[in-house]
């Protein structure tokens, strides 16, 4: 038996959040999986953390999420007489009667639920202590004492019983996070950087502390958000890369995306395209990252400094940020859909892409405008597209195909 | 690319003015050579309309060439002024002049008559030369003029098509001005990477002449090369000179651009000057390509590293399947 669970939980914890071992994390799935068979409620809980999500622990460890899966375990830790699996289960909003008539076999009431938890979390369970926060942080703690406004005199005195519920959570947070929790810094955080309104005010120092302190345990998701801290002080800049190369070792792929971009602006250290490219590519292991992907798009439709072009390359990387619902490439996209470069030539999917963007750019306009003056999946308009080309400063194809049309006498634009 | 090129019914060369030929003297005998001609010129110009983006048949060089046959109309009133002249001058040959008046009508005569006549020739020579004997025609001599070693050109055939197939690809027209990337194609050719001064000539000469004044607007295109040559080409409207300088703006940015005024300045200045000039003119230039070369071009390769191997992700759904079957 371990310490608060049993030995298969409790290093199970320890390896998925006390930690941030992708392999140690991946190595513990299979005894979670056996435990939870064999009928260990804790084993199932701990292991629907691992397909629900990056948001359910560490971004980078290897889980990948399946939300049938998700839902079967966490029925089978609530049947198995989970608490932890109780609280979770009401957390993400699977803890339907029939699940809470489950639970009944093993505790009475959600409060014996919570108390479990809570017993836990008093000895000293790290992770036990988060789930405490949460109940208090999502203000699960109505549900759980079952309370409601009948049960005040006024609707202002069940408001000020919340919203002293909700800040119970942070002494919890804070010792989970001071004591080696890393995952359990995030709701704090976001409590003190932006503040939760007739609760607190944001006290974004306090924020920052708390990213400090994250950055100063080693903890690498931290040491990336107090980079961003120390990026906006004056004179700390080498001190945010070095943070930022920190976390990128320990596997924070989102970090090369903020190295690599400090190689490409070479405003912190000499520009080097190439180290920057590399950069990209480390981040682009996870294959979220949309600001490499469309950085390294860039670097390669620009095919310079170092960089050759390759337009099929560029392509591919800017339509893995679009399909994530990201446009800042489109401009570059829509180009190379426009011109068949690296692609099959796709006049209508450019004037999508130029569509969906809310900026301006000068291969935006003179795509814009190459699209109209040519009737190119729309009805010629030259009038708009020298508009477009027009509204190009100082770039040079713009300017020559604006010398491909004239006014006439009755202020009509026609081709030359 | 282009709202023109609508397709349809084309008539190439020689066709087109076969049968416009034809035409001008069938019809002429019924509306008359006036209204013949002019309903085929309609006709070509109708045509061009259409396919405005096809190049003609043989290219836009040797295309020009030919249109030097148009000229003949001139040879044609050399000609006939000669003829005047001939009449007055041959019939008072054997006459006796008694007044001054007299001879130097007889004289004058006889001058024009030469002077025509030698314009006659030549013209009708050169114009000749141009559309049957393109290798020797103005526009063959220009594109020489403008290779590394004129003397060793290849043959005419080669010269027109390194031209036009610079015009077909990137060719931007300006009346009688086609711009490439490479060439300029106008009455002469230009290297763009030659060019040393652009001078844009559009001046309304007026003179007076038998009680009345006549003004004539000349629109002209000069070059200058870095042999000091000049190209000139003549064009019909101002908007398309200015249009055709503010390309050559784009496709030789380092080059001088000026007004006709000042090209006597710009081509005679001293070998010093010149070279000063050209110096300058070669710093830049190579400024210029040196970013476009990076830009196109990069400077060593790039090789990714390979990437460290992560944690592949791992189907849990997978691993919890497989220990339910253990059980």
């Amino acid at each position: 038996m371990g310490k608060y669970f049993s030995d298969v939980v409790d290093s199970a914890i320890e390896a998925i959040y006390y930690s941030y071992d992708q392999e140690r994390a991946a190595a513990v799935l299979q005894p979670l999986a056996e435990a939870a068979n064999n009928g260990d409620g804790d084993a199932a809980y701990i292991l629907s953390r691992c397909t629900s999500g990056p948001q359910y622990s560490w971004d980078y460890h290897p889980f990948q999420a399946d939300n049938d899966v998700t839902e079967q375990l966490i029925r089978k830790s609530i049947t198995l007489g989970s608490a932890m699996g109780v609280l979770g289960a009401m957390r993400c909003g699977m803890l339907t009667p029939e699940m809470e008539e489950a639970m009944k076999a093993h505790y009475p009431s959600l409060r014996e639920v919570w108390n479990a938890v809570y017993e836990k979390a008093q000895a000293g369970c790290l992770f036990a202590m988060n789930m405490i926060g949460n109940t208090y942080f999502w203000l699960d703690i109505v549900r759980i004492e079952n309370k409601s406004l009948e049960d005040f005199p006024s609707k202002a005195a069940f408001g000020q019983w919340l919203r002293e519920n909700e800040l119970k959570c942070l002494p919890w947070f804070e010792r989970a996070f001071e004591g080696g929790m890393g995952f359990a810094g995030r709701n704090m955080y976001n409590l003190y950087y932006d503040g939760e309104e007739g609760v607190m005010e944001p006290d974004k120092s306090k924020a920052e502390a708390i990213a400090r302190l994250g950055a100063e345990k080693g903890y690498p998701d931290w040491q990336e958000r107090y980079a961003g801290f120390l990026l906006e002080r004056e004179g700390r800049a080498q001190e945010a890369l070095e943070l930022y190369f920190a976390a990128a070792k320990q596997g924070q792929l989102s970090s090369w995306y903020y190295i690599g971009k400090t190689f490409h602006e070479g405003k912190l250290v000499p520009k080097d395209c190439a180290q920057a490219m590399k950069c990209y590519e480390l981040g682009l292991q996870d294959p979220g990252q949309i600001g490499c992907a469309n950085r390294a798009g860039e670097l390669l439709f620009n095919g310079k400094d170092g960089i050759p072009q390759d337009y099929a390359r560029a392509v591919q990387l800017f339509e893995q940020a679009h399909s994530q619902k990201n446009t800042w490439g489109n401009d570059m996209l829509g180009t190379c859909y426009l011109f068949g470069y690296g692609c099959a030539k796709d006049p209508a999917r450019a004037l999508m892409l130029f569509q969906e963007v809310d900026y301006s750019t000068n291969l935006l306009n003179y795509g814009l405008g190459t699209i109209y003056t040519e009737g190119l999946g729309v009805p010629q308009d030259i009038k708009k597209g020298v508009e477009y080309f027009q509204k190009c400063k100082n770039y040079t194809p713009a300017q020559e195909a604006l010398l491909k049309f004239k006014k006439t006498l009755f202020g009509k634009w026609v081709r030359r | 690319m282009d709202q023109g090129n609508k397709g349809g019914f084309r008539l190439k060369w020689p066709w087109n003015w076969v049968a416009c030929g034809v035409f001008v003297v069938g019809a002429g005998y019924l509306i008359g050579y006036l209204w013949s001609a002019l309903l085929a010129a309609l006709f070509l110009w109708w045509q061009k309309k259409r396919h405005p983006d096809e190049a003609p048949e043989g290219g836009y060089c040797l295309d020009r060439t030919r249109k030097r046959l148009a000229r003949l109309l001139w040879s044609l009133l050399y000609l006939l002024l000669a003829a005047g002249c001939g009449v007055v001058f041959f019939m008072g040959f054997g006459e006796e002049k008694e007044e001054l008046m007299d001879w130097a009508v007889w004289l004058v005569s006889g001058g024009g008559f030469a002077v025509f006549m030698v314009c006659f020739v030549i013209e009708t020579w050169m114009d000749l030369r141009d559309a049957f004997f393109p290798a020797r025609s103005r526009l063959a001599k220009s594109i020489r003029s403008q290779l590394p070693y004129p003397d060793e050109a290849p043959p005419v055939e080669e010269l027109f098509a390194m031209v036009d197939r610079d015009i077909q690809e990137n060719g931007q027209w300006f009346d009688r001005v086609a711009i490439g990337r490479e060439w300029v194609l106008g009455d002469d050719v230009s290297s763009i990477a030659r060019v040393r001064g652009v001078f844009a000539r559009d001046e309304i000469k007026s003179r007076y002449i038998n009680g009345r004044y006549q003004s004539a607007r000349i629109i002209e295109l000069y070059i200058v090369d870095d042999r000091r040559q000049i190209q000139s080409t003549g064009l019909r409207k101002p908007a398309e000179l200015q249009a055709a300088v503010s390309c050559l703006r784009l496709r030789a940015p380092e080059a001088h651009f000026d007004g006709y005024a000042r090209i006597a300045r710009f081509v005679d200045r001293t070998e010093e000057d010149w070279q000063a000039m050209e110096r300058d003119f070669q710093r830049r230039r190579n400024e210029r390509l040196a970013r476009e070369e990076e830009r196109e071009h990069p400077r060593g390769s790039y090789t990714p590293a390979p990437p460290k191997p992560g944690v592949p992700r791992q189907d849990i759904g997978k691993i919890w399947e497989e220990a339910k079957k253990k059980e």
